[in-house]
């Protein structure tokens, strides 16, 4: 790394901590709140309980009176047993979080790989999760609702059609599922923001990596909750068929979605390693972290941050 | 007699209300009931050609039960399960300032123009070129106005509002699913039948169902030899005139006291008005002679009936007769010609084209797209069985249309030819057939689509994916994407690796056997104009096979490790 971009990297590195609720350089290690917590070996919901209070509560990211969305994985006309969703139990739990915080609405909303939207709300079980916790499904299948907005650190995407949820809101909680993908390799929190934009093949024509990186520059994220609790190690993202998602246990809550992601590859290469199936991919080979890196969006170091790892073994 | 009218109002009303909902429900959230329990399963010309295509007569009950009535009581269809006949009630009430106060006057019937329409439609049937068919069939003219006007109007309009709330910030109104604009001329046409209906019902009625109408003129002269008719009481009629007056099909004629009832659509208008109750349901001249006869062969003197109303009759018979043989004769060269395609079909398989052909074996559809890839053919819906089975037997009254959940069944304008215009085709450019859907193959009144369960509809290959590489974004620009590949829902699409390792590239192969020709690839594809992954759709659909581990191109390097104990982090 020449030393002008190394500047200017940790530059903008500074610059992103310094929007992020809670500094996240140049204090004690000890002293300073939690960047991440990777539970394994739970449920969905008691994992999440357990990692939202070691985190420091709800409270930390969701005040009184705060309108917020929350943007699971519902991307796919599969049932839960299949991995291509996020877990709708942990949807649930993350609806009622935000409300016990305070949270005077909680809304969500994915752009659905498919016309019937309705139905993949519907079979995902996400409809109903939120629906019966209090929150809200908002559709995102019409152009029309999509905003132009400006994407200044772009480098492949200058502009985007930009869901108006993602940015009319206090508080935006990204929730995806760790999964295989054909064209990503893996898919999880960075990957997960193409549901929030019109024109998804715009990205697939112009350089898939970059572009969700560059989006990443634009959408500010109050926690990434990555749902790895079953993990498609094949035939993803749509999925196949039970079997290729073992039920595994993993769950990550991190400030830092880039770090989210890098956690999350080492969890899929361990898994599928485990399970002798997919292919235990690299870090350098999922191209989006390291172009996000760049762009300051966060960090894949992990040992910059302030990580807890809870082990839940009843 | 009134009671009559009262009831004709209720089934007309419920029969109108069930049939539109069908079109309506732009959400798609009312059940899709399917065969004899469809409400369009009630129409005439759709039952026919159903039981030509199926062989089951059930399929054909509509045909049967109304064709036989009108032996027994006349055209109960039209006045009360006829939609576009309801419709042309509707407008023809709402129309009454536009009539001249004193109402209607009967006016003569025009027997040849009824004849010629009546042997298109015989002809348009026994050829297979059914959407001429479809652009003189009442049931299928309503369809088109619904499917082609209403439900993309309403479709785009709720989008609309929906769009307008949105960017206030209220999500009341959700947006439906898909894209539901249509092409212009279908949009044009069905609302051009619009107007002219509303027009012509408005001031003269049921026109319509008395020249252009092929039921209404086949169940007209069937109704000619009914053993019960409308008919005048002369002894207690006044020639008031109200009968003739409110008479929507013009066939009365209040001074000379008689009625073509061949004409008639049985709405029991006239006998709910007239003050005398003058107008019976009386026997036919044959039945009303022989019961004459009969208590006449008692005395002597019986006298001969010889009456004009008659006469009349028989000669409008005469010429019934023709036109019912080539009618019939029609019938049975159609059942032949399909069966002809039955049997063809069925030594193409035991050629080995079915079970064990591969896809380099399948015949393309012959319908391509203008503006797209050579090697991009027309599809049509999983249950039509084949291309020519379905152009055959549509009548492009876009039930399927307005039923498909992804809005990717869409009125064609000229992708079937001009001979086909309007009948449906699958627009990958505005959707894909979705996996879970078979909604299509539910509502299809006429048999061009037949129904399949889900796990059936799954199965059926209606066209194969074909990928060329050089167009493909991952070869052109080295950069990753799999669109194609992750929508596929049958694992059809296997990504493999390409180029040098370290790119970590991979590029779409695609497994041809495995492919149903769903769309979602084409529809996903991001490259343009032209498309790198387009379905050439099968003259003729197949089983396809079912994914399985061994036909994988790509298999990863085995690389067990043991798993991390229960309190390890991979990081």
């Amino acid at each position: 790394m020449k030393r002008r971009d190394f500047v200017a990297s940790s530059a903008l590195g500074a610059a992103a901590g310094a929007l992020l609720p809670f500094p996240a350089l140049g204090e004690e290690k000890q002293d300073r709140p939690v960047d991440m917590v990777a539970l394994r070996g739970g449920e969905p919901v008691e994992m999440f309980k357990r990692g939202i209070a070691e985190m420091g509560g709800m409270e930390r990211f969701v005040k009184k009176g705060y309108k917020v969305t929350i943007k699971p994985n519902i991307g796919w006309d599969q049932p839960p047993e299949v991995g291509a969703n996020t877990n709708p139990e942990l949807v649930a739990e993350v609806v009622k979080e935000c409300f016990k915080a305070g949270a005077k609405e909680v809304l969500c909303f994915d752009h659905t790989c498919g016309n019937d939207w309705d139905n993949r709300y519907k079979m995902s079980g996400i409809a109903k999760a939120v629906e019966s916790a209090g929150g809200k499904m908002i559709a995102g299948n019409t152009e029309n609702m999509y905003v132009p907005k400006d994407i200044p650190k772009g480098v492949s995407l200058k502009k985007a059609m930009v869901h108006p949820l993602t940015f009319e809101c206090d508080a935006f909680i990204n929730i995806p599922v760790l999964k295989h993908h054909g064209g990503a390799k893996i898919t999880n929190a960075l990957k997960n923001y193409m549901g929030c934009i019109w024109d998804r093949q715009f990205w697939h024509r112009n350089n898939l990596p970059q572009c969700i990186a560059d989006y990443a520059t634009f959408q500010k994220t109050t926690l990434t909750i990555v749902d790895a609790y079953r993990v498609m190690l094949e035939y993803g993202p749509r999925g196949k068929d039970p079997s290729y998602a073992p039920i595994v246990k993993y769950q990550i809550l991190s400030t830092d979605i880039v770090a989210a992601d890098a956690a999350s590859v080492k969890i899929f290469e361990s898994v599928a390693k485990e399970y002798g199936k997919g292919v235990p991919y690299k870090m350098s080979e999922i191209k989006y972290i390291a172009a996000a890196e760049k762009l300051g969006v966060g960090t894949s170091d992990l040992s910059k941050l302030n990580v807890k790892r809870v082990s839940m073994q009843a | 007699m009134k009671i009559l009218r009262i009831l004709r109002i209720i089934i007309a009303l419920a029969v109108f209300v069930l049939i539109s909902a069908q079109f309506l429900d732009a959400y798609h959230k009312l059940p899709k009931p399917y065969f004899m329990y469809n409400p369009t399963a009630t129409q005439f010309a759709p039952s026919l050609l159903k039981m030509l295509a199926t062989g089951s007569v059930v399929a054909g009950a509509a045909f049967v039960t109304f064709t036989v009535f009108a032996l027994i009581f006349g055209r109960a269809y039209c006045s009360f399960f006829c939609p576009f006949g309801i419709l042309m009630d509707i407008f023809r009430r709402i129309g009454k300032p536009l009539r001249p106060k004193k109402g209607m006057r009967f006016a003569p019937a025009h027997n040849y123009i009824r004849a010629a329409f009546l042997a298109l439609a015989v002809a348009a049937i026994a050829f297979g070129y059914t959407a001429l068919l479809g652009i003189i069939d009442p049931y299928s003219l309503y369809g088109k106005i619904m499917g082609s006007v209403f439900h993309p109007t309403i479709g785009l309009s709720i989008d609309e509002l929906g769009d307008i709330l949105y960017s206030f910030g209220a999500y009341a109104v959700s947006p439906v699913d898909g894209d539901s604009s249509v092409a212009l001329s279908a949009f044009g046409f069905a609302l051009f039948i619009l107007f002219a209906i509303a027009i012509v019902s408005a001031i003269r009625g049921r026109l319509y169902c008395n020249t252009v109408c092929p039921v209404g003129a086949f169940l007209g002269f069937l109704s000619k030899f009914s053993l019960f008719k409308l008919g005048f009481s002369p002894e207690k009629c006044v020639s008031c005139g109200l009968c003739e007056r409110n008479c929507k099909t013009q066939c009365m004629d209040s001074k000379k006291k008689t009625l073509d009832f061949s004409r008639c659509v049985l709405c029991f208008d006239c006998a709910s008005k007239c003050p005398k109750n003058a107008i019976k349901i009386v026997p036919n001249d044959f039945l009303r002679r022989k019961i004459r006869t009969d208590k006449a062969s008692a005395g002597p003197n019986a006298p001969k009936p010889a009456s004009v109303n008659a006469q009349k009759s028989f000669s409008a018979s005469r010429r019934a007769f023709p036109a019912l043989a080539v009618g019939i004769g029609a019938l049975f060269s159609s059942a032949a010609k399909s069966d002809a395609q039955a049997a063809k079909r069925m030594r193409l398989r035991k050629n080995g084209s079915g079970e064990k052909c591969g896809a380099e074996n399948d015949v393309p559809s012959p319908y391509g797209l203008k503006g797209e890839r050579a090697d991009k053919r027309l599809c049509v819906p999983a249950g039509s069985k084949s291309v020519e089975n379905f152009l055959e037997h549509c009548t492009a009254c876009q039930a399927c249309v307005a039923a498909c959940k992804s809005q990717v069944l869409k009125p064609s304008a000229g992708e079937w030819g001009l001979s086909g215009f309007m009948q449906p085709f699958m627009d990958y450019s505005s959707g894909f057939c979705l996996y879970t859907c078979h909604s299509c193959t539910k509502v299809c009144p006429t048999g061009a689509i037949d129904f399949l369960t889900n796990p059936q509809k799954q199965k059926v290959k209606i066209g194969t994916a074909v990928f060329q590489k050089d167009l493909c974004v991952v070869n052109t620009d080295g950069t990753d994407c799999a669109a194609c590949a992750e929508h596929c829902p049958v694992q059809a699409i296997e990504m493999v690796p390409f180029g040098k390792k370290e790119n970590s590239l991979y590029i779409p192969f695609v497994h041809s056997n495995v492919c149903i020709g769903c769309g979602a690839c084409e529809f996903v594809c991001p490259v343009r104009p032209h498309r790198a992954i387009v379905v050439r759709g099968l003259a003729e659909h197949r089983q396809a096979k079912k994914f399985n581990e061994s036909m994988r191109k790509f298999i990863p390097e085995k690389t067990d490790s043991p798993a991390l104990k229960s309190d390890e982090f991979p990081f």
